[in-house]
């Protein structure tokens, strides 16, 4: 089965400065990845890569077997977003956007209506219909934002820090869309700094660190009797260092 | 002031210049600010003529002509210095003060940044003012040790009473129903001099209004205390008045600057939820509106124009320019246009609501298609990595524009009609079809400037300045030339009388139009991908701690 993301010797300079550092990914179809990196060391660039955001300056980057350069527009089709940050229409209400972002994805009107009306049922967002997305709280928009990135019923999920705000209860029921999710063949590749959650939900999981994997593979292999997966990122990326003391502090 | 308030103030001042600096090594920036240099230089060039003049007086008027003029001269100066950023809509600079709350900044620090700020933005008040008390000094210098207190003393007052003012209108601004009445005060503000000319009346309401000021206790006012402080006629009770104006002007400007401080606090996001209803947003005519241009359209165009014009119909500051177009371009123009009017012109009779519906063209373009992003900020990324063509994106954006500006020109007609201004269903059709075709020449560059210069709008900031960019500004200058050929075929109307002439350029211009348009709209789709990284840069970044509109 093709790769659900692959790249090879992937780049991205920002003048002399690479963001990322010939990356070479591969990510099985079915699979929940786990993306884990220290601020900075270039997954949010990889994700914005891969969406088709920023544009890569050198290296092979395939999406769901199609090449990224020629097929965007259908590589498009085939994913769902959330990204980092606060992107969200704020003058729309959570239905508005769920409807537009159907129709966007090529959903006819009444199927789009329909399932914007399930998801804001599903993710509990169905209290206050009218309420517009600026009001909302910051685990909601998330709430809102994975929705929006279901409704087309993507291959691939490409999420960067879907947990960030989101509290205990929004986080389960998130989870357990997504696991959903991948027990129906989707692939989820996610960027989390909550280690806790990644070991939960990851089958795999790739290090990066100033551009580069430093270390890829499946959490058994990570993980052991001694160490967790802090245990090990702290280790790969080269965390271990003494805090120093300061006199004033 | 204490050392450790001037510290954060100056820290606060620094931070905005390197705000500004920073800003400078975006092109569109520095662009910008040639043309924002340019204005200024002819805008401040004018207000120092007004200060020579008014110094000249000061030194040459006779004694009588001096004691008759300087009570009044002041006190317009003085209604002048607080209604002008009211009825410009247009706030100043300003401290963002959802940034500044996170600090250990004492809010009396702040009150102290808010008034320096205000001082700043009264440069021109500032300047007229010196102009006297220079003439002044050059006619009595011995009197210099007594009138310039008092200047400084009322100086102190207009900047204390206007951050209170200030701040009471924004806060009054981000209620629903309090804008548009606002609008309307304004726009009746700015009709009564047009109203006037209009009538004829200039000198009855001039003999009025100086009967109603002498029947007034103007001992009270500041500007008489400053006044008798300049003819030497000061007394005790003078300065214990404009001393008494001070603390009462200090004790509102903090009030307010309070009560503006704690309300951000009490706000989720500062620029959102104090803007809505705390019930929710209710579907109004706009969202009916929306849904049946989006029967006309396959998606994915009907969900973008459905989309947007949501959006504009929801934010504050579009519909404050939309509510503009439909009055104050009305009053601008009326006396123009009417027939007993002293300046009206046969030309702009006859096309009057044209006349206003370009002026409308041009108000929606500043917060539509010339920087179509503006309102979306971050979200624009959203159709980056949806599987639509930044073509289709942007000629929905267009679409919804012109949708309002069609919705524009009906308003208009609908108010020619009331003042007798229209007189036939051509002159409604002439209006339509010339604006259309005008639009197709903006469209074509404001698809273009959108991707160049894109700049995050914020959407509750009312002001009539759109983005507050210089590059639109540049745009407005040049406006005339955008749609020459339009202003072609008037000529060939009005100056060879050639109907014929009028109606062949016309078609010719809207073949143009739509040959630039369908050009350039594909040219802008193309820069749109291979400038997405800048241009969603520029549409996420923020401000410095202070904010200007």
């Amino acid at each position: 089965m093709v790769p659900a993301i692959l790249t090879r010797g992937l780049r991205k300079l920002y003048g002399d400065k690479a963001a990322v550092d010939g990356l070479d990914l591969e990510v099985p179809q079915g699979s929940f990845f786990g993306f884990l990196g220290p601020n900075g060391a270039g997954k949010t660039t990889t994700i914005q890569i891969l969406i088709g955001l920023i544009p890569p300056t050198s290296g092979e980057v395939q999406v769901l077997g199609l090449t990224l350069a020629a097929h965007l527009q259908e590589i498009k089709r085939r994913i769902g977003v959330v990204p980092d940050e606060n992107v969200l229409f704020d003058r729309l209400t959570g239905f508005e956007f769920l409807q537009f972002a159907g129709r966007m994805y090529g959903l006819e009107r009444n199927v789009a209506r329909a399932r914007a009306r399930e998801l804001l049922e599903l993710f509990e967002l169905d209290q206050e219909p009218r309420k517009l997305i600026a009001e909302y709280s910051k685990g909601m928009r998330k709430r809102v934002a994975l929705a929006g990135a279901l409704i087309h019923r993507p291959q691939l999920f490409l999420l960067d820090e879907p947990f960030e705000g989101v509290d205990p209860m929004g986080a389960r029921l998130m989870k357990e869309i997504l696991l959903g999710q991948v027990r129906q063949g989707a692939t989820i590749f996610l960027t989390s700094h909550v280690l806790e959650v990644v070991e939960r939900l990851c089958d795999r999981v790739a290090i990066i660190n100033e551009g580069k994997i430093v270390i890829e593979g499946s959490m058994r292999e990570l993980r052991s009797a001694e160490d967790t997966l802090e245990d090990t990122f702290v280790r790969v990326v080269g965390g271990e260092r003494a805090v120093q003391s300061l006199d004033w502090l | 002031m204490t050392a450790e308030a001037t510290r954060q103030i100056l820290a606060v001042l620094h931070i905005q210049w390197l705000s500004f600096r920073n800003s400078l090594r975006r092109r569109s920036e520095r662009i910008g600010l040639l043309f924002s240099i340019f204005v200024t230089t002819i805008w401040y060039g004018i207000w120092m003529a007004a200060a020579a003049g008014l110094c000249l007086f000061s030194l040459w008027a006779s004694a009588e002509r001096l004691s008759r003029t300087l009570p009044a001269l002041l006190l317009l100066l003085l209604v002048y210095w607080q209604a002008s950023p009211l009825l410009t809509a247009s706030m100043g600079v300003s401290i963002d003060l959802r940034k500044m709350a996170l600090y250990p900044l004492n809010v009396k620090t702040l009150f102290l940044m808010e008034c320096l700020l205000r001082l700043m933005t009264s440069a021109e008040m500032i300047l007229v003012l010196s102009g006297l008390t220079v003439g002044m000094a050059m006619r009595a210098p011995q009197r210099i040790p007594i009138f310039l207190p008092a200047t400084a003393l009322f100086v102190v007052f207009s900047v204390l009473l206007s951050a209170g003012l200030r701040n009471l209108l924004e806060r009054l601004l981000q209620r629903r129903g309090f804008r548009e009445i606002f609008l309307l005060l304004i726009v009746m503000a700015s009709a009564t001099p047009q109203f006037i000319l209009w009538t004829g009346s200039g000198e009855k309401v001039g003999r009025r209004i100086y009967r109603i000021l002498h029947s007034l206790p103007q001992f009270l006012l500041p500007s008489t205390s400053l006044a008798q402080a300049y003819l030497a006629r000061s007394t005790f009770s003078n300065w214990i008045l404009m001393i008494g104006w001070c603390m009462a002007a200090a004790g509102f400007g903090f009030w307010q600057f309070r009560r503006s401080f704690y309300s951000d606090f009490g706000s989720r996001s500062g620029d959102h939820a104090a803007a809505f209803s705390r019930l929710g947003y209710r579907e109004g005519p706009l969202d009916r509106w929306a849904r049946l241009a989006a029967r006309l359209l396959p998606d994915p165009w009907a969900a973008l124009v459905e989309k947007e014009v949501r959006y504009l119909s929801r934010s504050p500051r579009f519909r404050f320019l939309f509510l503009m177009g439909c009055s104050f371009g009305v009053v601008a123009w009326l006396p123009f246009g009417m027939s007993r009017g002293p300046l009206a012109t046969g030309v702009l009779q006859a096309s009057f609501l044209t006349v206003l519906s370009l002026y409308a063209l041009l108000l929606l373009g500043q917060v539509t298609f010339f920087n179509s992003f503006g309102f979306d900020r971050a979200a624009t990324r959203y159709f980056f990595w949806s599987p639509v063509s930044p073509a289709a994106v942007l000629a929905a954006k267009n679409l919804a524009a012109v949708a309002f500006l069609v919705l524009e020109i009906f308003a208009l007609s609908f108010i020619c009609l009331l003042l007798r201004m229209l007189t036939g269903f051509w002159q409604f059709a002439e209006a339509l079809v010339v604006t259309l075709i005008s639009s197709l020449y903006l469209l074509s560059v404001g698809n273009l400037t959108s991707i160049l210069f894109p700049a995050a709008l914020s959407p509750e900031r009312v002001s009539r300045a759109g983005s507050g960019r210089g590059v639109q500004g540049l745009i407005v200058f040049l406006y005339p030339l955008l749609i020459f050929p339009v202003l072609a075929a008037y000529f060939a109307r009005y100056y060879w009388h050639s109907r014929s002439g009028f109606l062949l350029l016309l078609a010719a211009a809207a073949a143009g139009g739509l040959a630039l348009y369908l050009a350039t709209l594909p040219l802008a789709a193309r820069l749109a991908f291979l400038r997405r990284e800048k241009l969603l840069q520029d549409l996420s970044r923020g401000e410095g701690p202070l904010v200007s509109e």
